[in-house]
């Protein structure tokens, strides 16, 4: 590895001076500070202060056209493909052989090892996680944990409950109630009402849960207001499964509190089934492309949980109904497929973290072309004119927007049928393309809020046309008006063959493996290696191979 | 104006709930028509106005829109305004993009001058498995366990989405910590033969004092295993660090255990261990 040649990265002690290892050294943990500090000096004070570094690139170094020994070659595979630097068997094996055989690559790219950095790459692309109020809330509905400093499972102070039922932020009186089904509160001389506690088995492990034996064995003390299994509530007759009865005081956690969840509860499974379905296309051999609108919906224990009860009850129509998820084992954290799912629940671009991430039809559409397509909305270098003339009301044609919108607002159509700010898939039965009854409820001045969220209910003159339309045929061209209803599958599909996902595919392969965007003279190469992908019916494991095996890759830093 | 926006509902209330196909023509473009491609056109799906393409918006919005007779005037649509302005007339504005810029949406903020590959630290997953790999011993702690591995240049794609592999300051010192600790158990359990599979004094055994021959036997073994060099003991790069490890262990009050600490820890913070 001429990059980092041993002229160059000398871990020598030309600059290490005895006398000053020795100053200040009195004992063992001081002696093995100074040692280690001053190694540390001799090891990378050669380094970071050769010729290349003193470039104006910072911590590159030159090309110097050669390509890397055998032994760096195969720490660069093995730190790219698995993770870790080389076995010592494998150092031996390549010493001997001379060079890296190509069936030690194509294990390494077969082992599991391989999914978890293409999991690691494609997490950088898809950006899974959630946080705050306008994201995760949504996933977590009468939010209930184990309270501080007591033992007592109750409503969190901020889901606002405590208030509702109590008339304060407090707890309840650690004391058993007489009849939980008829739960008689505690008056305080303040008016404020403490009830007692309930004995109740919960869905979940609650793995700092102290048990002082006031339970059966497995059950937990809960608050009797959140204890509370009501289907409908004794007090206002409603259901209690609904997200609208949330403060309703003959509502509680349900059986086993499976509506009640802690706040980011299902956060790491519900990521754990987005990076199964990820590597689904490793591990079945399929095509790369179907890793976006193919792969079926996963789910483990959390997750199951999470689709058949906490998301119906917080109201959230998911694009797999609750009937379809197995009945998991809270704690197995082994995902699995969902069998029957639909066509419009496949892929990671329906997955419930990617449409809570990304919460607009544009937000949906910058990432997957940012990502997958490798065409980022960036503004021209001489700018965009943002003040000719006055405001169109369709973006698509609005001076200053339209150089993005013309993009965003068609292919955003792609995903019409997932709701934005929420998880609702539009089912075109229970959300038709056109709803008479949102016209009518313009006229009559009281909407519905399915009218309200989902439907065209503007009266302006370029509005007018799609009135009582759902919102994504608001503008639409005749063109674009089947991406509504087509779906994310017509979306990938038209992208695998116009061949950009492919060439995409090829470039992010290039700077995951290098860590650099690639140079124009390199792109008509990598556009080949694209074409030889979709050559090979998408097939990644064929990607990375060639990659790591051209000449590109195994060229010095 | 609020009667005559009331009268206009009525009036098309009343065709959309007899005949939505009707209220809403002409035009009509049904999903068919509309598509290129008829096949993908969903059975069974609605009829659908025509948006404001070129032949639309050749016509005021009005004509297009409602039954003649029960056509209000223009004039009975509200005023809309769009950030202070009103709101353009879509027969006004040619449905054709105009002109701005170049329409390739690439980035050409390339640099003629990069090299072919930079160099870049490995990523804290990649260094703690790196590290127990080449020393053979579980870490106590992951630099990935911390609490603050976006300190470590770790996104968690909410307040960081680009991972950092910079050698930063922070990333030094708390890398630092981490690998003082770590060769301290790694020589000390293998200078006392605690280790069933050792992987530091692999070729020979630890002495006190040291024996050179031995010493750059090792000293070779660990190149290859920690830094994927292969060199021969006799080697110039041996020469260093057989330098290095004599002159640790020259160092007044430090034992020879000690110097091989240091070894280690030059090892685990020489760029060639921690880059790729």
């Amino acid at each position: 590895m001429s990059g980092h040649d041993e002229s160059r990265s000398t871990a020598g002690g030309s600059r290490l001076t005895p006398g000053v290892i020795g100053n200040g050294c009195t004992g063992a943990d001081m002696r093995m500070t100074w040692v280690a500090m001053m190694a540390t000096v001799c090891a990378s004070v050669g380094f970071w202060s050769a010729p290349g570094y003193a470039q104006e690139a910072g911590l590159a170094c030159e090309d110097t056209g050669a390509f890397l020994s055998p032994t760096r070659y195969l720490r660069a595979l093995s730190l790219d493909l698995r993770g870790t630097i080389p076995t010592m068997e494998e150092h031996e094996q390549v010493t001997a052989a001379g060079e890296v055989p190509d069936q030690l690559i194509r294990d390494m790219i077969d082992s599991e090892a391989f999914e978890e950095q293409f999991y690691r790459f494609h997490r950088s692309l898809l950006w899974p996680n959630l946080a705050g109020a306008a994201q995760f809330h949504a996933t977590a509905d009468k939010i209930a944990s184990v309270i501080d400093g007591t033992d007592l499972y109750d409503f969190t102070n901020g889901s606002g409950l405590q208030q509702a039922f109590r008339g304060a932020q407090i707890n309840c009186r650690n004391e058993p109630e007489a009849d939980p089904n008829d739960i008689q509160p505690e008056i305080l001389p303040n008016g404020q009402r403490q009830e007692g506690y309930v004995c109740v088995r919960p869905y979940y492990p609650q793995y700092n849960y102290v048990e002082d034996g006031s339970c059966p064995e497995g059950e937990i003390k809960v608050c009797a207001y959140a204890a509370q299994a009501h289907l409908i509530s004794p007090v206002t007759g409603v259901r209690c499964d609904q997200p609208t009865n949330g403060f309703d005081p003959g509502c509680g956690c349900g059986p086993n509190l499976r509506w009640c969840s802690g706040y980011f509860q299902f956060l790491p499974p519900l990521i754990e089934t987005m990076k199964a379905q990820i590597t689904w296309v490793l591990e079945n051999d399929r095509p790369y492309y179907e890793m976006l609108a193919e792969a079926p919906p996963m789910v483990n224990g959390p997750a199951a949980h999470y689709y058949r009860h906490t998301a119906p009850a917080k109201g959230y129509e998911l694009t797999v109904p609750p009937e379809l998820v197995p009945d998991i084992p809270y704690t197995d954290w082994a995902p699995v497929p969902v069998e029957g799912a639909g066509r419009h629940a496949r892929g990671v671009l329906t997955h419930p973290l990617y449409l809570l991430r990304f919460m607009t039809h544009r937000a949906r559409v910058d990432r997957y072309y940012i990502s997958f397509l490798c065409q980022p909305f960036d503004p021209p270098s001489e700018g965009i004119n943002t003040n000719a003339g006055p405001p169109h009301p369709d973006l698509q044609q609005r001076n200053g927007c339209k150089f993005c919108h013309r993009i965003l607002e068609p292919v955003g159509a792609h995903w019409g049928r997932y709701a934005e700010y929420t998880l609702r898939y539009l089912s075109p039965g229970d959300y038709p393309d056109f709803a008479p009854e949102c016209i009518v409820c313009v006229n009559e001045g009281r909407c519905s809020e399915r009218c309200l969220t989902q439907y065209n209910l503007s009266t302006s003159p370029s509005h007018l046309p799609f009135l009582g339309y759902l919102k994504p045929f608001l503008f639409r061209e005749p063109a674009h008006i089947p991406n509504i209803n087509e779906g994310l599958p017509l979306l990938v599909r038209r992208d695998v063959i116009n061949g950009r996902i492919a060439a995409c595919a090829a470039k992010n392969v290039a700077r995951w493996m290098t860590g650099r965007l690639p140079k124009p003279d390199e792109l008509p190469w990598l556009e080949a290696l694209g074409a030889d992908f979709a050559a090979h019916d998408y097939d990644y494991k064929h990607l990375v191979f060639e990659f790591v095996t051209s000449d590109w890759y195994r060229r010095v830093q | 104006m609020k009667a005559l926006v009331l009268l206009l509902f009525a009036a098309m209330t009343l065709s959309a709930c007899t005949s939505p196909k009707d209220a809403i023509s002409p035009p009509v473009v049904t999903p068919d028509e509309a598509l290129p491609r008829t096949d993908r056109a969903r059975p069974g799906a609605r009829t659908r106005p025509a948006p404001a393409t070129n032949q639309a918006v050749s016509e005021p919005p009005s004509q297009g829109l409602t039954p003649t007779a029960k056509t209000p005037a223009a004039s009975a649509y509200a005023a809309v305004e769009i950030g202070g302005r009103p709101e353009q007339d879509p027969a006004q504005t040619p449905a054709a993009p105009q002109a701005e810029g170049t329409v390739d949406l690439a980035p050409d903020a390339w640099d003629p001058t990069a090299f072919v590959r930079p160099i870049r630290r490995l990523n804290i997953d990649q260094i703690d498995a790196a590290l127990e790999q080449a020393s053979g011993l579980r870490l106590h702690q992951r630099l990935a366990s911390r609490d603050y591995v976006t300190l470590f240049g770790k996104p968690d794609y909410l307040s960081s989405t680009q991972e950092d592999l910079r050698p930063s300051v922070v990333f030094t010192k708390l890398f630092q910590d981490i690998v003082y600790k770590h060769c301290w158990r790694v020589v000390y359990s293998e200078y006392r033969g605690q280790t069933p599979t050792p992987a530091f004094f692999v070729p020979a055994p630890a002495r006190t004092p040291i024996v050179e021959a031995d010493a750059r036997a090792i000293l070779a073994y660990l190149l290859l295993r920690w830094h994927s060099l292969v060199v021969t003991p006799e080697s110039a790069e041996v020469d260093k660090w057989f330098q290095l490890l004599t002159r640790l262990d020259g160092v007044a009050g430090s034992s020879t255990e000690e110097a091989w600490q240091g070894v280690c820890v030059s090892l685990a913070l020489h760029p060639r261990f921690y880059s790729l």
